[in-house]
Protein backbone atom coordinates (compact mmCIF):
# COMPACT_ATOMS: atom_id res chain seq x y z
CA UNK A 1 0.00 0.00 0.00
CA UNK A 2 2.81 2.17 0.53
CA UNK A 3 3.11 4.68 -2.19
CA UNK A 4 6.48 6.29 -3.47
CA UNK A 5 6.82 9.94 -2.21
CA UNK A 6 7.36 12.00 -5.20
CA UNK A 7 10.13 14.55 -4.41
CA UNK A 8 8.38 18.13 -4.97
CA UNK A 9 10.45 20.97 -4.90
CA UNK A 10 9.50 24.67 -3.84
CA UNK A 11 11.46 27.91 -5.00
CA UNK A 12 12.13 30.25 -2.23
CA UNK A 13 10.73 33.25 -4.31
CA UNK A 14 7.58 30.55 -4.34
CA UNK A 15 7.72 30.18 -0.68
CA UNK A 16 7.55 34.01 -0.42
CA UNK A 17 4.51 34.21 -2.87
CA UNK A 18 2.80 31.80 -0.77
CA UNK A 19 3.64 32.68 2.92
CA UNK A 20 2.79 36.85 1.36
CA UNK A 21 -0.72 35.49 -0.04
CA UNK A 22 -1.56 33.61 2.86
CA UNK A 23 -1.23 36.09 4.94
CA UNK A 24 -3.27 38.54 3.55
CA UNK A 25 -5.79 36.03 2.37
CA UNK A 26 -8.20 36.30 5.03
CA UNK A 27 -7.57 39.95 6.70
CA UNK A 28 -8.48 41.36 3.06
CA UNK A 29 -11.80 39.98 3.46
CA UNK A 30 -12.38 40.72 7.09
CA UNK A 31 -9.85 43.10 8.17
CA UNK A 32 -8.47 42.46 10.92
CA UNK A 33 -8.57 45.33 14.71
CA UNK A 34 -12.14 47.30 13.79
CA UNK A 35 -12.91 47.24 17.41
CA UNK A 36 -10.02 48.94 18.17
CA UNK A 37 -10.75 51.96 15.62
CA UNK A 38 -8.23 54.17 15.20
CA UNK A 39 -5.49 52.01 16.69
CA UNK A 40 -6.04 48.70 14.93
CA UNK A 41 -3.23 49.70 12.69
CA UNK A 42 -0.82 50.44 15.89
CA UNK A 43 -2.22 46.51 17.02
CA UNK A 44 -1.23 45.22 13.51
CA UNK A 45 2.16 46.80 13.79
CA UNK A 46 3.08 45.21 17.29
CA UNK A 47 1.66 41.29 16.17
CA UNK A 48 3.58 41.58 12.65
CA UNK A 49 6.88 41.69 15.39
CA UNK A 50 5.44 39.34 16.97
CA UNK A 51 4.46 37.50 14.21
CA UNK A 52 8.31 36.94 12.64
CA UNK A 53 8.60 35.19 16.34
CA UNK A 54 6.36 33.01 15.73
CA UNK A 55 7.67 32.25 12.64
CA UNK A 56 11.11 31.94 13.43
CA UNK A 57 9.89 29.45 16.20
CA UNK A 58 8.75 27.36 14.28
CA UNK A 59 11.59 27.21 11.43
CA UNK A 60 13.59 26.74 14.83
CA UNK A 61 11.59 23.52 14.96
CA UNK A 62 11.71 22.40 11.40
CA UNK A 63 15.91 22.90 11.53
CA UNK A 64 16.10 20.27 14.37
CA UNK A 65 15.11 17.71 12.09
CA UNK A 66 15.77 18.83 8.37
CA UNK A 67 13.44 17.94 5.75
CA UNK A 68 11.10 16.23 8.26
CA UNK A 69 7.91 18.51 8.13
CA UNK A 70 4.97 19.16 11.15
CA UNK A 71 3.72 15.59 11.43
CA UNK A 72 6.79 13.43 11.03
CA UNK A 73 8.28 16.04 13.90
CA UNK A 74 5.13 14.74 16.05
CA UNK A 75 6.20 11.48 15.36
CA UNK A 76 9.74 11.75 16.31
CA UNK A 77 8.71 13.96 19.41
CA UNK A 78 5.80 11.42 20.77
CA UNK A 79 6.16 8.50 19.37
CA UNK A 80 4.47 6.37 16.25
CA UNK A 81 0.73 6.09 17.64
CA UNK A 82 0.69 9.52 20.24
CA UNK A 83 2.04 10.89 17.13
CA UNK A 84 -0.02 10.14 15.00
CA UNK A 85 -2.92 10.57 17.00
CA UNK A 86 -1.71 14.13 17.67
CA UNK A 87 -1.53 14.65 14.14
CA UNK A 88 -4.99 13.69 13.15
CA UNK A 89 -5.91 16.32 15.54
CA UNK A 90 -4.05 18.58 13.50
CA UNK A 91 -5.47 17.55 10.21
CA UNK A 92 -8.82 18.64 11.93
CA UNK A 93 -7.78 21.98 12.51
CA UNK A 94 -6.11 22.34 9.55
CA UNK A 95 -9.43 21.18 7.35
CA UNK A 96 -11.76 23.36 9.72
CA UNK A 97 -9.91 26.12 9.57
CA UNK A 98 -9.84 25.69 5.09
CA UNK A 99 -13.65 25.10 5.64
CA UNK A 100 -13.66 29.08 8.11
CA UNK A 101 -11.42 30.43 4.97
CA UNK A 102 -13.88 29.14 2.38
CA UNK A 103 -16.55 30.66 4.04
CA UNK A 104 -15.19 33.94 4.58
CA UNK A 105 -14.80 34.14 0.70
CA UNK A 106 -18.13 32.43 -0.16
CA UNK A 107 -20.45 34.81 1.79
CA UNK A 108 -18.13 38.16 0.29
CA UNK A 109 -19.02 36.67 -3.37
CA UNK A 110 -22.73 35.70 -2.69
CA UNK A 111 -22.98 39.61 -0.79
CA UNK A 112 -21.19 41.08 -3.56
CA UNK A 113 -21.15 39.53 -6.98
CA UNK A 114 -23.67 36.01 -7.51
CA UNK A 115 -26.86 37.66 -5.49
CA UNK A 116 -28.44 34.88 -6.82
CA UNK A 117 -26.44 32.23 -6.54
CA UNK A 118 -26.26 30.04 -4.04
CA UNK A 119 -23.58 29.73 -1.75
CA UNK A 120 -23.52 26.06 -1.80
CA UNK A 121 -22.26 26.46 -6.06
CA UNK A 122 -19.86 28.85 -4.93
CA UNK A 123 -18.05 26.36 -2.11
CA UNK A 124 -18.57 23.45 -4.64
CA UNK A 125 -16.91 25.37 -7.58
CA UNK A 126 -14.01 26.99 -5.47
CA UNK A 127 -12.75 23.79 -4.02
CA UNK A 128 -13.28 21.96 -7.48
CA UNK A 129 -10.62 24.22 -8.50
CA UNK A 130 -8.53 23.95 -5.28
CA UNK A 131 -8.31 20.02 -5.13
CA UNK A 132 -7.32 20.59 -8.92
CA UNK A 133 -4.36 22.39 -8.36
CA UNK A 134 -3.10 20.53 -5.08
CA UNK A 135 -3.87 17.51 -6.93
CA UNK A 136 -1.54 18.56 -9.47
CA UNK A 137 1.08 19.70 -6.59
CA UNK A 138 2.93 21.60 -4.52
CA UNK A 139 5.00 22.55 -7.84
CA UNK A 140 2.28 23.59 -9.78
CA UNK A 141 1.01 25.81 -6.58
CA UNK A 142 3.78 27.68 -6.49
CA UNK A 143 3.90 28.46 -10.16
CA UNK A 144 0.18 29.83 -9.85
CA UNK A 145 1.60 31.92 -7.25
CA UNK A 146 3.91 33.62 -9.13
CA UNK A 147 2.07 34.03 -11.78
CA UNK A 148 -0.86 36.41 -9.85
CA UNK A 149 1.57 37.95 -7.46
CA UNK A 150 2.45 40.82 -9.45
CA UNK A 151 -1.09 41.63 -10.01
CA UNK A 152 -2.07 41.04 -6.42
CA UNK A 153 0.81 43.32 -5.07
CA UNK A 154 -0.08 45.78 -7.76
CA UNK A 155 -3.81 46.33 -7.37
CA UNK A 156 -3.12 46.05 -3.24
CA UNK A 157 -0.56 49.20 -3.70
CA UNK A 158 -3.08 51.13 -6.57
CA UNK A 159 -6.07 51.03 -3.94
CA UNK A 160 -4.50 53.43 -1.37
CA UNK A 161 -3.23 55.82 -4.01
CA UNK A 162 -6.39 55.45 -5.93
CA UNK A 163 -8.58 56.44 -2.70
CA UNK A 164 -6.26 59.23 -1.60
CA UNK A 165 -6.37 60.84 -5.21
CA UNK A 166 -10.12 60.46 -5.00
CA UNK A 167 -9.85 62.96 -2.15
CA UNK A 168 -11.54 60.31 0.07
CA UNK A 169 -9.10 59.60 2.65
CA UNK A 170 -9.35 61.92 5.73
CA UNK A 171 -6.10 61.74 7.54
CA UNK A 172 -7.64 63.21 11.06
CA UNK A 173 -9.79 59.93 11.43
CA UNK A 174 -6.50 58.31 12.50
CA UNK A 175 -6.30 60.82 15.60
CA UNK A 176 -6.85 60.30 18.81
CA UNK A 177 -3.81 57.87 18.87
CA UNK A 178 -4.07 55.41 21.88
CA UNK A 179 -6.65 57.31 23.52
CA UNK A 180 -7.60 54.37 25.83
CA UNK A 181 -4.44 53.88 26.16
CA UNK A 182 -2.83 50.36 25.90
CA UNK A 183 -4.47 48.16 27.40
CA UNK A 184 -7.10 47.28 24.49
CA UNK A 185 -4.74 47.06 21.69
CA UNK A 186 -2.90 44.27 24.58
CA UNK A 187 -6.03 42.14 25.20
CA UNK A 188 -6.65 42.50 20.95
CA UNK A 189 -3.45 41.51 20.18
CA UNK A 190 -3.23 38.27 22.17
CA UNK A 191 -5.69 35.99 21.27
CA UNK A 192 -6.84 37.29 18.06
CA UNK A 193 -4.61 39.16 16.41
CA UNK A 194 -1.69 37.04 17.21
CA UNK A 195 -3.07 33.58 16.03
CA UNK A 196 -4.88 35.26 13.11
CA UNK A 197 -3.41 35.40 10.95
CA UNK A 198 0.15 35.34 12.43
CA UNK A 199 -0.27 31.57 14.34
CA UNK A 200 -1.97 30.00 11.17
CA UNK A 201 1.71 29.90 9.62
CA UNK A 202 1.75 26.92 11.82
CA UNK A 203 0.54 25.58 8.22
CA UNK A 204 3.85 26.14 6.61
CA UNK A 205 5.21 23.87 8.57
CA UNK A 206 4.12 21.19 6.30
CA UNK A 207 5.37 23.29 3.25
CA UNK A 208 8.90 24.75 4.20
CA UNK A 209 10.82 21.10 4.35
CA UNK A 210 10.17 20.96 0.28
CA UNK A 211 11.75 24.08 -0.08
CA UNK A 212 15.14 23.86 -2.65
CA UNK A 213 17.20 26.22 0.03
CA UNK A 214 15.90 25.27 2.95
CA UNK A 215 19.36 26.81 4.56
CA UNK A 216 17.66 30.49 3.76
CA UNK A 217 14.02 29.52 4.11
CA UNK A 218 13.97 30.76 7.94
CA UNK A 219 15.28 34.54 6.89
CA UNK A 220 13.05 34.56 3.80
CA UNK A 221 9.91 33.61 5.70
CA UNK A 222 10.22 36.17 8.68
CA UNK A 223 11.45 38.66 5.69
CA UNK A 224 8.08 37.82 3.63
CA UNK A 225 5.89 38.19 7.53
CA UNK A 226 7.42 41.28 7.79
CA UNK A 227 6.18 42.65 4.28
CA UNK A 228 3.25 41.30 4.48
CA UNK A 229 2.37 43.04 8.19
CA UNK A 230 3.52 45.95 6.35
CA UNK A 231 0.67 45.72 3.63
CA UNK A 232 -1.68 44.86 6.22
CA UNK A 233 -0.76 47.96 8.17
CA UNK A 234 -1.15 50.02 4.74
CA UNK A 235 -4.87 48.11 4.07
CA UNK A 236 -5.62 48.80 7.59
CA UNK A 237 -4.55 52.59 7.66
CA UNK A 238 -6.87 52.67 4.39
CA UNK A 239 -9.87 51.61 5.74
CA UNK A 240 -9.66 53.87 9.01
CA UNK A 241 -8.65 57.18 7.12
CA UNK A 242 -11.64 56.04 4.49
CA UNK A 243 -13.81 54.89 5.90
CA UNK A 244 -13.57 56.58 9.59
CA UNK A 245 -13.90 54.41 13.20
CA UNK A 246 -17.67 54.33 12.62
CA UNK A 247 -18.45 53.04 9.36
CA UNK A 248 -15.13 50.57 10.33
CA UNK A 249 -16.71 48.96 13.16
CA UNK A 250 -20.37 48.37 11.13
CA UNK A 251 -18.75 47.39 8.01
CA UNK A 252 -18.82 43.86 7.20
CA UNK A 253 -16.05 43.52 4.48
CA UNK A 254 -14.33 47.25 4.83
CA UNK A 255 -11.55 47.04 2.64
CA UNK A 256 -14.37 46.71 -0.28
CA UNK A 257 -16.46 48.84 1.51
CA UNK A 258 -13.42 51.19 1.09
CA UNK A 259 -12.29 50.55 -2.54
CA UNK A 260 -16.00 51.95 -2.96
CA UNK A 261 -15.33 54.75 -2.76
CA UNK A 262 -12.54 55.09 -5.62
CA UNK A 263 -13.36 57.61 -8.55
CA UNK A 264 -11.24 58.88 -10.52
CA UNK A 265 -11.54 61.41 -13.59
CA UNK A 266 -15.35 59.87 -13.69
CA UNK A 267 -13.80 57.07 -15.17
CA UNK A 268 -11.96 54.40 -13.20
CA UNK A 269 -14.74 53.47 -10.54
CA UNK A 270 -16.61 50.49 -9.26
CA UNK A 271 -12.72 48.95 -8.47
CA UNK A 272 -14.17 46.75 -6.02
CA UNK A 273 -13.79 44.06 -7.99
CA UNK A 274 -10.40 44.81 -7.85
CA UNK A 275 -10.03 43.80 -3.97
CA UNK A 276 -12.42 40.91 -5.00
CA UNK A 277 -9.77 39.86 -7.12
CA UNK A 278 -6.87 40.36 -4.71
CA UNK A 279 -9.02 38.69 -2.00
CA UNK A 280 -10.10 35.50 -4.54
CA UNK A 281 -6.56 34.79 -5.25
CA UNK A 282 -5.41 35.27 -1.30
CA UNK A 283 -8.60 32.87 -0.38
CA UNK A 284 -7.17 30.45 -3.20
CA UNK A 285 -3.73 30.05 -1.38
CA UNK A 286 -5.05 29.82 2.14
CA UNK A 287 -7.41 27.48 1.58
CA UNK A 288 -4.89 25.17 -0.25
CA UNK A 289 -2.33 25.34 1.97
CA UNK A 290 -4.83 24.83 4.69
CA UNK A 291 -6.17 21.74 2.32
CA UNK A 292 -2.20 20.36 1.57
CA UNK A 293 -1.32 20.17 4.94
CA UNK A 294 -4.12 18.50 6.40
CA UNK A 295 -4.14 16.20 3.34
CA UNK A 296 0.35 16.02 4.34
CA UNK A 297 -0.95 14.61 7.70
CA UNK A 298 -3.35 12.03 6.29
CA UNK A 299 -0.68 10.58 4.01
CA UNK A 300 1.66 10.21 7.02
CA UNK A 301 -0.71 9.03 9.23
CA UNK A 302 -2.04 6.16 6.48
CA UNK A 303 0.26 5.53 4.35
CA UNK A 304 -1.42 6.13 1.02
CA UNK A 305 -0.51 9.10 -1.33
CA UNK A 306 -2.50 12.04 -0.79
CA UNK A 307 -3.38 12.51 -4.30
CA UNK A 308 -5.98 9.49 -3.89
CA UNK A 309 -7.81 10.92 -1.04
CA UNK A 310 -7.77 15.00 -2.32
CA UNK A 311 -11.28 14.06 -4.00
CA UNK A 312 -12.95 12.93 -1.52
CA UNK A 313 -11.74 15.09 1.22
CA UNK A 314 -12.87 18.23 -1.33
CA UNK A 315 -16.17 16.94 -0.89
CA UNK A 316 -16.22 17.10 2.82
CA UNK A 317 -14.34 20.37 2.64
CA UNK A 318 -16.99 21.75 0.37
CA UNK A 319 -19.86 20.50 2.57
CA UNK A 320 -18.67 21.70 6.46
CA UNK A 321 -18.36 24.97 4.48
CA UNK A 322 -22.22 25.53 4.32
CA UNK A 323 -22.35 23.40 7.68
CA UNK A 324 -20.29 26.12 10.24
CA UNK A 325 -22.90 28.04 10.45
CA UNK A 326 -26.57 29.23 9.18
CA UNK A 327 -25.68 32.73 8.37
CA UNK A 328 -22.56 35.11 8.30
CA UNK A 329 -23.33 36.67 11.62
CA UNK A 330 -22.76 33.13 13.23
CA UNK A 331 -19.77 32.70 11.67
CA UNK A 332 -17.93 35.95 12.60
CA UNK A 333 -19.32 34.97 16.51
CA UNK A 334 -17.87 31.27 16.02
CA UNK A 335 -14.88 33.15 14.53
CA UNK A 336 -14.35 35.78 17.48
CA UNK A 337 -15.69 33.69 20.47
CA UNK A 338 -14.36 30.16 20.36
CA UNK A 339 -11.54 29.56 17.88
CA UNK A 340 -8.97 31.95 18.51
CA UNK A 341 -9.24 30.45 22.25
CA UNK A 342 -10.07 26.93 21.82
CA UNK A 343 -8.42 26.08 18.89
CA UNK A 344 -5.82 28.67 17.84
CA UNK A 345 -3.90 28.78 20.81
CA UNK A 346 -3.78 24.92 21.49
CA UNK A 347 -2.67 23.88 17.98
CA UNK A 348 -0.33 27.07 17.47
CA UNK A 349 1.32 27.46 20.56
CA UNK A 350 0.35 25.02 23.45
CA UNK A 351 1.00 21.96 21.13
CA UNK A 352 4.63 23.02 19.40
CA UNK A 353 5.33 24.25 23.32
CA UNK A 354 4.95 20.78 24.45
CA UNK A 355 6.41 18.93 21.89
CA UNK A 356 9.40 21.16 21.48
CA UNK A 357 11.40 20.06 24.26
CA UNK A 358 10.99 16.68 23.57
CA UNK A 359 12.07 17.20 20.11
CA UNK A 360 15.59 18.93 21.09
CA UNK A 361 16.40 15.88 23.74
CA UNK A 362 15.49 13.06 20.74
CA UNK A 363 16.86 14.65 17.99
CA UNK A 364 19.88 15.85 20.62
CA UNK A 365 20.02 11.98 21.61
CA UNK A 366 20.14 10.85 18.02
CA UNK A 367 22.82 13.24 16.97
CA UNK A 368 25.12 11.85 20.25
CA UNK A 369 24.30 8.30 18.99
CA UNK A 370 25.36 9.48 15.53
CA UNK A 371 28.39 10.95 16.28
CA UNK A 372 29.18 8.02 18.62
CA UNK A 373 29.03 5.43 16.13
CA UNK A 374 30.64 7.95 13.35
CA UNK A 375 33.98 7.70 15.80
CA UNK A 376 33.87 3.92 16.13
CA UNK B 1 -8.42 2.96 3.52
CA UNK B 2 -9.64 5.76 1.60
CA UNK B 3 -12.84 4.92 2.39
CA UNK B 4 -12.10 4.46 6.38
CA UNK B 5 -10.48 7.56 6.38
CA UNK B 6 -13.25 9.28 4.52
CA UNK B 7 -15.70 8.07 7.37
CA UNK B 8 -13.04 9.36 10.18
CA UNK B 9 -12.97 12.41 8.88
CA UNK B 10 -17.00 12.88 7.91
CA UNK B 11 -17.72 11.82 11.27
CA UNK B 12 -14.99 13.84 13.15
CA UNK B 13 -15.43 16.57 11.22
CA UNK B 14 -19.68 16.53 12.20
CA UNK B 15 -18.56 15.85 15.58
CA UNK B 16 -16.31 19.45 15.90
CA UNK B 17 -18.60 21.24 14.20
CA UNK B 18 -21.59 19.90 16.75
CA UNK B 19 -19.17 20.80 19.63
CA UNK B 20 -18.77 24.40 18.22
CA UNK B 21 -22.35 24.68 17.89
CA UNK B 22 -23.16 23.20 21.57
CA UNK B 23 -20.85 25.97 22.75
CA UNK B 24 -21.87 28.97 21.35
CA UNK B 25 -25.83 27.97 21.24
CA UNK B 26 -25.67 26.09 24.61
CA UNK B 27 -27.96 23.10 23.27
CA UNK B 28 -27.99 19.13 23.53
CA UNK B 29 -25.36 17.24 21.22
CA UNK B 30 -28.41 15.70 19.77
CA UNK B 31 -30.30 19.21 19.10
CA UNK B 32 -27.19 20.34 17.37
CA UNK B 33 -26.91 17.24 15.45
CA UNK B 34 -30.25 17.13 14.43
CA UNK B 35 -30.61 20.71 13.36
CA UNK B 36 -27.04 19.94 10.81
CA UNK B 37 -28.70 17.53 9.56
CA UNK B 38 -32.37 19.21 8.81
CA UNK B 39 -32.85 20.18 5.30
CA UNK B 40 -33.96 24.21 5.87
CA UNK B 41 -37.00 25.02 3.61
CA UNK B 42 -35.76 27.25 0.40
CA UNK B 43 -31.98 26.49 0.84
CA UNK B 44 -29.59 24.40 -1.31
CA UNK B 45 -28.69 21.86 0.77
CA UNK B 46 -28.85 19.31 -1.09
CA UNK B 47 -26.69 20.12 -3.12
CA UNK B 48 -23.64 19.87 -0.74
CA UNK B 49 -25.25 16.86 0.42
CA UNK B 50 -25.35 15.10 -3.15
CA UNK B 51 -21.26 16.74 -3.37
CA UNK B 52 -20.53 14.49 -0.41
CA UNK B 53 -22.23 11.14 -1.38
CA UNK B 54 -20.05 11.62 -4.49
CA UNK B 55 -17.14 12.08 -2.40
CA UNK B 56 -18.38 9.08 -0.70
CA UNK B 57 -18.69 6.84 -3.77
CA UNK B 58 -15.26 8.61 -5.32
CA UNK B 59 -13.40 6.87 -1.98
CA UNK B 60 -15.10 3.43 -2.38
CA UNK B 61 -13.69 3.34 -6.58
CA UNK B 62 -10.44 4.41 -5.62
CA UNK B 63 -10.33 2.25 -2.47
CA UNK B 64 -11.29 -0.53 -5.16
CA UNK B 65 -8.66 0.35 -8.08
CA UNK B 66 -5.75 1.10 -5.18
CA UNK B 67 -6.83 -2.94 -4.26
CA UNK B 68 -7.19 -4.13 -7.65
CA UNK B 69 -3.37 -2.78 -8.53
CA UNK B 70 -2.15 -4.24 -5.45
CA UNK B 71 -3.57 -7.72 -6.50
CA UNK B 72 -2.06 -7.38 -9.99
CA UNK B 73 1.02 -6.29 -8.73
CA UNK B 74 1.52 -9.56 -6.54
CA UNK B 75 0.56 -12.01 -9.59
Amino acid sequence: MKQQKLMEKLSLWQLAVLLFTFEIGSVAVVGVGNDLRQDAWIAVAISTLLGAGIVSFYIMLLKRAPGKNLFELMTISFGKWLGKGIGLLYVFYFFYIAERVLRDFCELITTVIFENTPIEIISITMMGVIAYMIYLGLEVFGRTGEIFIPYVFTFTILIGFATFFSGEMDFKNLLPVMAEGSGPIIQHIFPRLLTFPFGELITFMVIIPYVTQFNKAGKVSVITVLVSGMIIIYGTVIEIVTLGTEQLERTVFPLLSAARYISLLEFIERVDLVVVFIVMFGIITKVSVFFFAGLKGLEHITNISYRYMVLPMATIISYGTILISDNFAEHIEEGIRFIPHYMHVPFQFILPALFAPLLFWRTKKQKRGSDTNGSK
Amino acid sequence: MVTFVYLVMYIGMLVLISLIDMFIWKQSFFQVILRLFTLDEGTNEWLIGGTVFIGFICSIVIDYRLRKNKGQKQL
